[in-house]
């Protein structure tokens, strides 16, 4: 039962939050086929942002979360901007290279940001309903956003652009939107993150959890925001509860996806959802089986 | 006011001229076909009516505004639609979200309407899926509207490509040897279609083709394309008994 | 005067490791068409091998040089296996590879850490004598002898690809995997040896790396970023880009570092990247590609 606890604990106030961020790389990668390689420094622009409101101005919650969300839409304007125009591998490399970029500026900072010790005494405004609640939402933002016509249009975009744009899509108007979009959402999930562990330090958003994310979106199943939810779920939590060192953990989290991409490469959910369409006709085959099975059992 | 009126359109890549002096016009409710050997030129003059391309020299007229150099989407958007060569369907996306897709770009609910879903994205939605369905039902494939598209065969995935071009009820459809890789059952269905289309919205049709089929039932006007260079046109009857086209085609009678 | 040519004796030194990593990063590019995240990895790997190595041997540079590359190869080749083989045989869709390599840099990168983290090893001095002065200026033995081998090494490659077999079979790859499969090439020896080519550089540029800095298991990931960055610049695919582009960086890095700090010098390499890039997307020697519609 402690375990239990203990897992509950750790799965909402670390892994749930990590998930927001993740989720600003489901937008970006999955739903619209850039390559984000530097998602978590939009993590670190909310995070930085609500830091310093919150310990230098007091704000409260309600202020720094509106702030950091504004800060990530903005940095994403800026970084997509260039992004959009340049080629579609290039995407990959600009974002990267912000990432490292923003980590080593916010390394160095020191008078401003604490530079590599971090800030500390960050008030801690969240807990568990509004971490849930918050995830809870984004989820459903971009379940909407999914079944919208932005979402067709992103999914478009990256399954061919030149057919996209021939259909009327605005293909670099939608992609810009979508890095705001991307920048807000890792933002928010930065904002949580700091209001939650009370310290920040620069080094949860490099290109290591940048990475990470990747490996989730990929993992879950590109298109399928199910996917993303249960591979940062499972991915998540996994090394927590085999409570090795944070080597072997990678280790060993790095050997499963290996194995996904050989015998999987769809990822664990493909492009299936689950809307309630898909729920319905799941259940739908599965009383048919029991029927079945019942039928053939009467029989004998 | 002619719907598309193009003069003199030139284009190279490089060294090599793939379009040298066409001048083509296609009338509203007219079906015109473009015929000529392989490498005339013919997909690189859609492609530049499209948007894809820009022209070297010359000029494209839709409903008498000039189009060259503006970009692929506002193009689509004044109401080009095209079908391509390689089926380029939408992976990831059902049969009817990838009809719908041609509807998207013309919707005006924004980004928060639709992470909110409110009332006016709802709206918009039901009526976009409606118009999609009927898209569909025209090329009768209303039953495989949940389907992906990757699942279906190259016949029912090239109406599918015909029902996205023409659901957002475009004023030109240009189609892109639509009939390639159909057996004569279905070209027959696919003439069918492509006509009653046309009566149904009056839109001008450009078709690029090879199978003669297609270009004798359907076209009423026919351009020959070849070697970047506009050969002949005219009705079918005169195009078919003019000698360059004979020439261009068959060759000639060798001189004794 | 004097302190404007160090820097760019330094910026030549630190941009001949780039060089290394670089070609090797480009010539799987050029084959294969992806970009591999593992190579950083392969690098740490070989690096902290040769380490081992020299607790063997003691302090011969040529023989751990030597055996670091073959190491490096060897890893290298295991990598395609892992990652890239059956991926290749069935998927066209580049995010996978992506995704795949990355997770396998990751791997290489947290297996070495996972032996070797916390202390901060490093190769012993193979040299008797480190630093030269002439002139005024400090001349790093080292840095010389790094020069050396990588203008040999990759002029050793220039040789196998012009002139050899395998090296033509691999140009031909580069252009055409399909068509070059039809010629009668067995394209998996193939690309396994670009992947053992590129292993052994990496290896190279590794032992360099910890001879001239610190060991530390992430500089898979620094050099694999930096790679990246260096191969985007020179033009994707090309190789004598990549080493032109890597000089660029080497010397632009030195430059910022010495004017804004090493802690900054990221975001002045960042901006420099940006607008090269908005200026000459193609990078220094790519070419545009247009998609046939």
């Amino acid at each position: 039962m402690q375990m239990f606890n203990y897992l509950l604990s750790y799965l909402i106030n670390n892994v749930f939050i990590l998930m927001i961020g993740m989720l600003g790389v489901y937008v970006l990668t999955g739903l619209t086929g850039m390559f984000s390689m530097g998602q978590a420094a939009f993590m670190a622009v909310g995070g930085y942002t609500a830091a310093m409101l919150a310990k230098f101005l007091h704000w409260p919650l309600i202020a720094t979360l509106p702030a950091s969300v504004l800060m990530g839409a903005l940095f994403g304007l800026l970084i997509g901007l260039p992004a959009v125009r340049l080629r579609r591998d290039y995407v990959a490399i600009v974002s990267l290279g912000f990432g490292e970029a923003l980590v080593a500026f916010l390394n160095n900072s020191a008078s401003l940001t604490g530079g590599a010790l971090g800030l500390t005494d960050i008030p801690k405004y969240t807990n568990e309903y509004i971490i849930i609640g918050a995830l809870v939402l984004i989820i459903a933002f971009i379940w909407n956003f999914k079944k919208s016509r932005f979402g067709r249009q992103c999914i478009a975009i990256k399954s061919d652009e030149l057919a996209a744009a021939s259909m009327g899509i605005n293909v670099a108007r939608v992609k810009l939107l979508v890095f705001v979009l991307a920048g807000a959402i890792s933002a928010l999930g930065g904002c949580l993150y700091v209001h939650t562990t009370t310290y920040l330090d620069s080094s949860a958003f490099g290109w290591d959890q940048s990475s990470m994310w990747i490996i989730m979106v990929f993992f879950g199943g590109i298109n399928s925001l199910t996917g993303s939810i249960f591979a940062g779920i499972i991915l998540g939590l996994i090394p927590e509860i085999l409570r090795f060192s944070n080597e072997l953990r990678i280790v060993i989290y790095c050997l499963l996806v290996l194995f996904i991409v050989n015998f999987r490469p769809e990822g664990l959910f493909g492009t299936v959802e689950w809307d309630m369409r898909t729920i319905r006709r799941g259940i739908g085959k599965l009383s048919g089986r029991i029927k079945a099975v019942r039928a053939r059992k009467d029989v004998k | 006011m002619m719907l598309l009126d193009i003069q003199n359109l030139a284009k190279s890549f490089g060294g090599v001229q793939a379009v040298k002096n066409v001048s083509l016009q296609v009338d509203s409710n007219r079906i015109v076909t473009v015929i000529g050997p392989n490498g005339a030129g013919k997909t690189t003059i859609f492609n530049l009516i499209s948007g894809i391309y820009k022209a070297d020299a010359g000029s494209i007229q839709f409903c008498g505004k000039e189009i060259v150099g503006l970009p692929q989407h506002e193009i689509a958007r004044m109401g080009v639609s095209r079908t391509f060569q390689n089926i380029r369907l939408f992976m990831g996306l059902t049969v009817l979200e990838n009809v719908m897709t041609s509807l998207d770009p013309a919707g005006s609910y924004s980004v928060f309407s639709a992470m909110l879903t409110l009332p006016q994205k709802r709206r918009q939605e039901k009526e976009n899926r409606n118009l999609a369905l009927q898209a569909l039902e025209l090329v009768g494939l209303a039953d495989y509207r949940d389907e992906q598209p990757k699942n279906l065969s190259y016949g029912l995935q090239r109406r599918v490509e015909l029902a996205r071009a023409i659901a957002n009820k475009p004023k030109l459809l240009l189609l892109d040897e639509p009939a390639a890789g159909l057996n004569p059952r279905e070209v027959q269905e696919f003439i069918g279609m492509v006509s009653s289309l046309r009566e149904r919205f009056g839109f001008g049709v450009l078709i690029i083709e090879h199978r003669m089929q297609v270009v004798n039932e359907l076209s009423e006007h026919i351009y020959v394309v070849s070697f970047g260079n506009l050969l002949a046109h005219g009705s079918p009857y005169e195009v078919r008994n003019n000698p360059d086209v004979i020439k261009a085609y068959i060759g000639e009678e060798a001189k004794r | 005067m004097n302190y404007y040519i160090q820097l760019l004796v330094n910026g030549i030194s630190t941009g001949a490791v780039y060089a290394i990593i670089a070609v090797g990063w480009a010539l799987i590019f050029s084959i294969l068409k992806f970009s591999n995240f593992a190579h950083g990895g392969t690098m740490v790997c070989s690096a902290y091998a040769g380490m081992l190595l020299t607790r063997l041997v003691g302090a011969n540079l040529p023989l751990v040089l030597v055996i670091s590359a073959l190491f490096g190869g060897l890893v290298n080749v295991g990598v395609e296996f892992i990652s890239f083989h059956r991926l290749r045989q069935s998927s066209k869709q580049v995010l996978l590879y992506f995704v795949s390599s990355i997770t396998m840099g990751l791997l290489l990168q947290n297996i070495v850490a996972l032996k070797f983290s916390g202390i901060f090893y490093s190769f012993p001095n193979f040299f008797p004598v480190r630093f030269l002065n002439w002139g005024g200026i400090t001349f790093d033995v080292a840095d010389i002898t790094m020069l050396c081998i990588a203008a040999v090494s990759i002029a050793a490659l220039v040789t196998v690809l012009r002139r050899t077999r395998v090296g033509i079979s691999i140009r031909a790859l580069s252009m055409d995997l399909g068509a070059t499969s039809l010629m009668g090439v067995n394209v998996n020896f193939v690309v396994l040896t670009t992947f053992f080519v590129a292993g052994a550089l990496a290896a190279i540029a590794g032992v360099f790396v910890g001879v001239r800095t610190i060991l530390s298991p992430q500089m898979g990931t620094l050099y694999t970023v930096k790679g990246f960055m260096v191969c985007v610049i020179g033009g994707l695919g090309s190789l004598s880009g990549a080493l032109w582009a890597a000089i660029l960086l080497g010397l632009v890095e030195t430059f910022l570092t010495a004017l804004i700090g090493a802690g900054l010098a990221p975001v002045g390499t960042f901006l420099f990247m940006l607008v090269f890039l908005i200026l000459r997307p193609q990078g220094i020697a790519g070419q545009f590609v247009t998609d046939k519609a």
